[in-house]
């Protein structure tokens, strides 16, 4: 809309800059006509000048040729010398001829030629009395002559002669002042109108080359901007191409009406086929996966026909046999009737993203697998640890009840080894007891939900301590507990924790007459505050410290300390479940050290 | 009037040493047994072939063949003869969804066997003392 207004505005600027110019040239060549024709009458105008100056002076030499004559004429009456009559002949002669000259000079106007006429009788008149004159003198002598009428008469036709030529010569004098300054109005005019023509040619000219200067200008600018948009058109092309060629994404052109397919030689290479191949739409079908056909060609039908973009996934077929996956966008381009005319799009190879996403879907199943795996297990350990609390339980507690039952039924039939083996056989009733309920308890730290609370540490300390002085309140202990230690975990997993830990540190002291516990808090490690507690009694060998922490792994024989070997396994496994660690440090019978961080 | 105790437990052993513990307390109440759970039922709802028992107190064993001891309790507890019968739960368990379970289902009480025949004696002790003397028992009329 805006380019047709643009063309229209040029089309009109051009008729203007045209038509101020042929106007131009027009007034040129009137101007040119007028300065010829002006020219023209000059030159005529001087030719009569000249013309006239002619006449007056024919008519002069008419005038002086006739007085030759007649002084020639006086010369022989007075010495009837023969001689003088020469000057007269060769007068008559001359006349003759001017009188001609003035005649063809005067043809154009009856008045002079009138008067010419006139003029040529009264000299042929003249010429006659003179004639007659000479010959009375070579007849009758030179005083008939001199004193003859006749002299008289020719003076006085003398005095016509020259009142007719004076007349000629006025006349002529007259019609030069006219021409002259007709001639002089005529040039005065011409120039004038030529000024102005000049005036109004230099006018139109220069309007004309304004505007042609302007539209110069303008379609200088209009072709900057056309050659900068084209700059621009071009690099982004360009830059599309580039990113085409980066993309590695294949072009394709699919001409609905004539069926013609042209594919870019990307395009060819994500379906494996040789770059001069000469593409149809049967071929490209051919290219596809047989499986992939129908719904490939399903999927352009319904794009044209809903007018909705190309989006398609297929496996393309190579003709060494290898399949690929290819993704496939277009878009259709519909004439004003809404007619499919073409449809435009690009392919890309993505049999890599279709391996990784088969990767992840094989590691999605391997992983519901795993799961499931592990629920199954779970379920089943599940299953075993509540097998192992009720039935595992059961027989023990029948070895320690018939073996009590036993010693108190039969005691007068056994000897005292064979109590103590009765004894000894209860003890390890007992303690089989005591370790399935340890593992259970480990089981349950392991698998109990987790809730995370505010916890008072040093509170949960001080109600452990106060359980253990209440079981046993013989024993001297220095407790040590710093107040304030909050941290956020699971309140009974931590108090299982603290449980454990100075359950330990009160058993391995107990052979100290006096003995020093302590729980508190040093720095930081990675932002964790990290606990601790001390004892000063049996400790530990460090070269057996990666050990402390394992299930049933103990570092003392029944006989010195009792215990099951599970404690601190299920503290590392609380420790572990709130996303901290656990270390000990120990010296033998200097004491043990237990860190921790949540 | 009977003073029965209704001891529902699977296993001989616990069985036995279940009735030494309560005898070694003196504490004479006849003492019914029911094998499983289904037996236990039968016993205290009745059946043709067997007659229905109000005992004054239910020991009662969580894993059971047939039935299991949770079922039982829920039965009893959802049948206005039996609602009221004390129920101690006497298990090898301290699993704590057995405990919520049994206190859920209205349990009296709940004690885990000691794998210690001593301490088991000495549970047995209290808990006769408890039920069977200090325990006033619901009426005996309140079934109707």
């Amino acid at each position: 809309m805006a380019a047709h207004s643009v063309t229209m505005v040029w089309q009109s600027k051009r008729r203007v800059v045209a038509a101020g110019f042929g106007l131009a040239v027009v007034i040129l060549l009137f101007a040119a006509a007028g300065s010829y024709l002006s020219a023209k009458r000059l030159v005529e105008s001087h030719g009569w000048i000249t013309h006239t100056h002619q006449v007056l002076t024919e008519l002069e030499s008419t005038l002086s040729t006739l007085k030759d004559a007649e002084t020639g004429t006086r010369g022989n009456v007075i010495t009837a010398d023969e001689s003088f009559l020469e000057s007269y002949t060769e007068a008559l002669h001359l006349i003759e001829q001017r009188v001609r000259i003035v005649r063809s000079l005067t043809a154009d106007n009856a008045t002079q030629r009138a008067r010419l006429d006139r003029l040529e009788r009264l000299i042929s008149r003249r010429l006659a009395i003179l004639d007659e004159v000479i010959g009375i003198r070579r007849s009758q002598g030179r005083d008939a002559a001199s004193l003859s009428p006749l002299l008289r008469e020719g003076k006085h036709l003398m005095d016509v002669i020259r009142e007719v030529i004076g007349e000629m010569e006025g006349e002529e004098n007259h019609l030069l002042a006219i021409r002259v300054q007709q001639s002089q109005v005529t040039t005065r005019t011409t120039a004038a109108v030529l000024v102005t023509l000049v005036i109004i040619s230099i006018t139109l000219l220069s309007t004309a080359f304004l505007l042609y200067h302007r539209e110069i200008a303008a379609r200088l600018l209009a072709e900057q901007s056309a050659r900068d948009a084209q700059l621009c058109a071009e690099s982004g092309a360009e830059r599309l191409n580039l990113a085409i060629d980066g993309a590695n994404v294949g072009t394709w052109h699919w001409n609905v009406v004539s069926g013609e397919l042209e594919w870019s030689d990307r395009c060819r290479a994500v379906f494996g086929i040789p770059a001069g191949e000469v593409m149809s739409y049967e071929r490209f079908i051919e290219a596809l996966h047989p499986e992939d056909r129908e719904r490939t060609n399903a999927a352009g039908r319904s794009c044209l026909a809903d007018k909705k973009d190309y989006d398609i996934e297929y496996r393309s077929v190579w003709p060494d046999g290898t399949t690929h996956w290819i993704a496939a966008r277009g878009r259709g381009y519909y004439d004003a009737g809404g007619n499919a005319v073409r449809l435009e799009g690009v392919v890309l190879d993505i049999d890599d993203r279709k391996y990784a996403e088969d990767e992840i879907r094989r590691l999605n199943e391997e992983l519901n697998r795993r799961v499931a795996e592990l629920t199954a297990l779970n379920s089943e350990l599940e299953a075993f640890n509540y097998s192992v609390s009720h039935d595992l339980r059961a027989p023990l507690r029948a070895i320690d009840g018939f073996g009590q039952a036993l010693i108190e039924e039969s005691a007068d039939r056994l000897d005292e080894r064979g109590k103590r083996y009765l004894e000894r056989v209860r003890a390890a009733a007992q303690r089989m007891g005591e370790l399935i309920d340890g593992l259970l308890t480990l089981s349950r730290v392991t698998r109990a939900e987790f809730r995370t609370e505010e916890v008072d540490l040093s509170a949960m300390a001080h109600t452990v301590i106060a359980d253990l002085r209440h079981a046993d309140g013989r024993r001297d202990v220095e407790i040590v507990i710093r107040n304030g230690l909050v941290a956020r975990g699971d309140g009974r997993l931590l108090r299982a924790v603290l449980q454990n830990l100075l359950d330990n540190a009160w058993k391995f002291t107990s052979k100290r007459p006096r003995a020093r516990i302590e729980f508190g808090a040093l720095g930081k490690e990675d932002g964790k505050t990290v606990y601790f507690v001390r004892d000063d009694g049996a400790g530990f060998d460090m070269k057996y410290a990666d050990k402390l922490f394992g299930v049933f792994q103990r570092l003392h024989s029944m006989t010195e300390f009792v215990g099951t070997g599970i404690g601190l396994a299920t503290v590392r496994r609380v420790i572990h479940r709130h996303g901290g660690r656990a270390w000990p440090e120990g010296e033998v019978d200097k004491g043990a050290t237990i860190y921790f961080t949540l | 009037m009977n003073k029965a105790i209704l001891l529902v437990e699977d296993n001989p052993d616990d069985e036995e040493l279940t009735i030494r513990a309560l005898q070694k307390n003196n504490i004479q109440n006849e003492v019914m047994i029911a094998r499983d759970g289904a037996e236990a039922l039968e016993m205290l709802f009745g059946s043709d072939s067997v007659k229905r028992v109000t005992p004054v107190l239910i020991l009662l064993d969580l894993k059971l063949p047939k039935v299991d001891g949770l079922e039982v309790l829920r039965r009893l507890r959802a049948d206005d003869r039996t609602r009221l019968i004390p129920v101690v739960i006497l298990t090898s368990s301290t699993d704590e969804q057995d405990l919520i379970r049994s206190y859920a289902n209205g349990c009296n009480s709940y004690i885990r066997k000691p794998v210690d025949f001593v301490q088991f004696t000495e549970a047995a002790r209290q808990l006769g003392l408890y039920w069977l003397v200090l325990n006033e028992p619901p009426p005996h009329d309140w079934s109707g």
